[in-house]
């Protein structure tokens, strides 16, 4: 697999507190990747640490295969979280200095401006100044600034913040499109409908660290709890003495039809075919699910375990003090 | 692109998103109106300020007193000499509630006493300049009386010949000392106004690039040092653009006002000058042809402004660059660091007062071009664009060419020490929000790896 980021054991800190704790991460060429984690977990400063804002006090970054230089961050386009424009320049005139900034020619810059003003149907605005723009307006200028001088990697913190429905659903086809086109994106959010929605691979950071990585469907699959869910008909207690060794059932109800509803969880190494080869003979199976957790679980969840653990290691170390 | 074409990149939209604003011009054109209202103001106030008093002489000597009264040319004073059979104490009474009346009684041992007295009555505090006048007058006339009355000359002739002024026609190089003094003044006054004007341009430019949130895009492509090196310098060309349009426009409006009114300009300046020192002073006329020097003057001054010209505008805008461009780093700095306007006084007044320190000094060494004042603040970084500038009037390049060669040099080691402190707390401050600013943050931002 090809990577278009290759970070290893990236160390930042502020004020002698570790913003970055030894982070490696490699993000796959042509994908969305989505940068996950709680506040304060340290993506925008490993964002920034890609971009160049910052430097790192060790490791490696590789962009692309090359090591990460201010040449490379000109193939980058990035969207901070925080992000304006200078009120009083002209659409057209700001497009154009922010393309030049990132290496376009002139010429080239003037037309992409022309494109992309146009293609999200604000061409009449070129000559307008940016204070004169609707909010939703000027959160597609930045967009445009973002895209504009055709990067391989696209850096998106939080892109849909402040969008009205209609613009974000914009924005995340022009993601998509910009996918198709073979552009790798890092997404950084909260929004973790829109990382199911657009991510195929994810890395959950906290504490500077990053304390999950991998395939989005891998990641699924196995912070699966292994709970199924059986609708059936037939007898409770048959149903229950099918599942005694190796299920526990969790909640059960009378569905209108007349059917029932169980909620099973395996205990052990039980799987959904163990599951069916041991209900079979006790009842008439209409649908077996296996329940796979939403990635806002699997968020919370996660953060909440490496924050109980490390409560309980402070819990100990004060017993043992 | 390198790194020069980005710089280049920024200098262009900082130096045209500001020369393209009609404030631009506008500065520029009302700023030799803004210098003129200036000199002229106070010129006026002190007319308007100064009323006219009486004083009403009640002279027991019976002769000194003529004296006074024929001799006195003041424009706020008036001696009037009371008849014998006027009574001291009915005049104090009746001008008793009048502001502009005093009276002075002049006795007659006045002249032979030898620590001479007299006595003024009002019913009012009578103003310094009544009080010092009187004095004067008193003083001066009781002298010559004496010289009059040892010696029986003819007073009138006495007068002519003791009264007659004494002109300097300057023969040594370069331009008169008295335009020099003019020129000296003005444009170290210039150059003051545009670095406090334009680092506070500056200030005011990071700030709108943080609190925009535009800084982080901007730093994505290029490094905060070029970003701030492009934004100073960017906004020093158009003070450059300025300073220049202003000197024009002033020597267009200087040109025009002396050729339409006949009116000495720079001599007004002189005049304002004096009246600093000693208001109410007798001005000498506006157009007035009395003396040969100022005659000669008003016909060499165009002239000698034009031979100045070249060092004006080859050394001036270097020193305010450089002026420019150290405090600018210090204005940038703190603009880096603060979310809110209200937050700049604190740090501001420290970054002004070197600055109006070094504009008082200018203003001071203005008399005495050449002391060890003069030479030591036009070498300290902080205080020698504005005190060079007023100095350069005076010196003769050919010679003293070697102070100004190691007045720049000193400042553009002191900028190049300072960029890298200023963009130390820069490049950490513009990242930074919500945070309350000191000094000891600064010093934490100071210290702060990339």
């Amino acid at each position: 697999m090809e990577y278009i980021i290759e970070a290893f054991q990236i160390e930042k800190s502020f004020s002698g507190q570790k913003a970055l704790n030894g982070i490696s991460l490699k993000v796959p060429k042509g994908e969305i990747f989505g940068l996950l984690g709680p506040n304060g977990a340290g993506k925008t400063t490993f964002i920034r640490c890609l971009n160049r804002i910052l430097l790192p006090e060790s490791g490696q970054i590789k962009i692309d295969n090359s090591e990460a230089s201010d040449e490379t961050r000109l193939s980058i386009g990035y969207l901070p979280e925080e992000r304006g424009l200078y009120k009083k320049m002209k659409v057209g005139d700001h497009l154009i200095y922010l393309a030049r900034l990132k290496g376009l020619p002139k010429i080239e810059a003037e037309n992409q401006t022309s494109y992309w003003l146009n293609k999200f149907d604000i061409g009449k605005w070129q000559n307008k100044t940016i204070e004169e723009l609707s909010k939703g307006m000027a959160q597609k200028i930045q967009f445009i600034a973002t895209v504009i001088h055709k990067p391989d990697l696209l850096i998106l913190d939080e892109p849909f913040s402040g969008f009205d429905p209609v613009n974000a659903e914009l924005i995340k086809q022009e993601i998509l499109e910009q996918q198709k086109n073979g552009v790798s994106i890092i997404l950084s959010t909260h929004n973790m409908s829109s990382v199911e929605e657009l991510c195929t691979h994810i890395a959950l950071l906290n504490k500077g660290e990053i304390v999950l990585e991998g395939e989005i469907n891998d990641i699924k699959t196995q912070y699966a709890k292994k709970e199924f869910e059986i609708i059936f008909e037939g007898n409770m207690i048959s149903l229950t003495g099918a599942l005694w060794t190796g299920f526990e059932i969790v909640t059960h109800e009378k569905l209108k039809n007349g059917r029932l509803k169980v909620s099973v969880r395996a205990t052990g190494q039980n799987d959904l075919n163990d599951l069916i080869k041991a209900i079979l003979p006790s009842c008439k199976i209409w649908s077996v699910t296996q329940k796979t957790p939403s990635m806002h679980q699997i968020f919370i969840d996660h953060v909440k375990d490496v924050e109980e653990e490390e409560n309980d290691v402070e819990n100990k170390n004060d017993i043992n003090e | 692109m390198t790194s020069m074409n980005k710089l280049l990149l920024i200098i262009k939209r900082e130096f045209l998103s500001r020369i393209k604003k009609p404030s631009f011009l506008l500065m520029s054109l009302l700023t030799p109106f803004l210098f003129a209202s200036l000199v002229l103001t106070p010129i006026g106030i002190n007319k308007s300020n100064f009323s006219e008093t009486t004083v009403m002489v009640f002279d027991e000597t019976n002769s000194f007193g003529q004296l006074l009264v024929k001799h006195n040319q003041d424009k706020y004073v008036k001696y009037e000499l009371q008849t014998t059979d006027a009574v001291l104490e009915d005049a104090i009474t009746k001008y008793d509630n009048q502001d502009d009346v005093v009276v002075l009684r002049i006795p007659d041992n006045f002249i032979k006493n030898q620590a001479p007295v007299v006595e003024l009555f009002s019913d009012n505090t009578p103003g310094i300049y009544l009080l010092g006048k009187v004095k004067d007058d008193l003083f001066e006339w009781r002298k010559k009386f004496i010289v009059y009355s040892t010696f029986k000359i003819d007073l009138q002739e006495f007068e002519k010949k003791m009264n007659s002024p004494v002109a300097i026609i300057f023969q040594g190089k370069g331009i008169d000392p008295q335009l020099k003094f003019f020129l000296g003044f003005s444009i170290s006054l210039l150059l003051y106004m545009l670095i406090i004007m334009y680092g506070v341009q500056v200030m005011r430019g990071v700030m709108e690039e943080k609190n925009s949130r535009i800084v982080e895009v901007l730093i994505s492509s290029v490094k905060p040092k070029t970003l701030l090196k492009g934004k100073i310098i960017g906004i020093g060309l158009v003070g450059i653009l300025q300073f220049a349009l202003i000197i024009i426009f002033s020597i267009s409006l200087l040109a025009l006002f002396n050729s339409i009114f006949e009116v000495d300009t720079a001599l007004m300046v002189q005049n304002q000058l004096q009246m600093l020192d000693n208001p109410g002073s007798n001005l000498t006329e506006i157009g007035a042809t009395e003396t040969p020097l100022f005659n000669q003057q008003v016909q060499d001054y165009m002239s000698a402004i034009s031979s100045y010209l070249p060092t004006l505008l080859l050394t001036t805008p270097v020193l305010f660059f450089l002026g420019y461009y150290l405090y600018a780093s210090l204005f940038a700095a703190v603009g880096s660091a603060l979310d809110h306007d209200t937050d700049t006084q604190q740090f501001v007044l420290p970054i002004t007062i070197p600055l109006i320190i070094s504009g008082s000094i200018a203003f001071n060494i203005l008399d005495n071009p050449n002391s060890d004042l003069a030479f030591w603040a036009s070498m300290f970084p902080l205080s020698s664009p504005i005190v060079m500038t007023a100095r350069l009037a005076f010196m003769n390049l050919a010679t003293d060419w070697w102070q100004v060669l190691l007045s720049v040099s000193i400042l553009i080691v002191t900028i190049m020490v300072l960029m890298r402190i200023s963009g130390r707390i820069y490049r950490v401050g513009i990242l930074m929000h919500g945070q309350k600013v000191g000094y000891k943050t600064l010093w934490k931002w100071f210290r702060t790896k990339n």
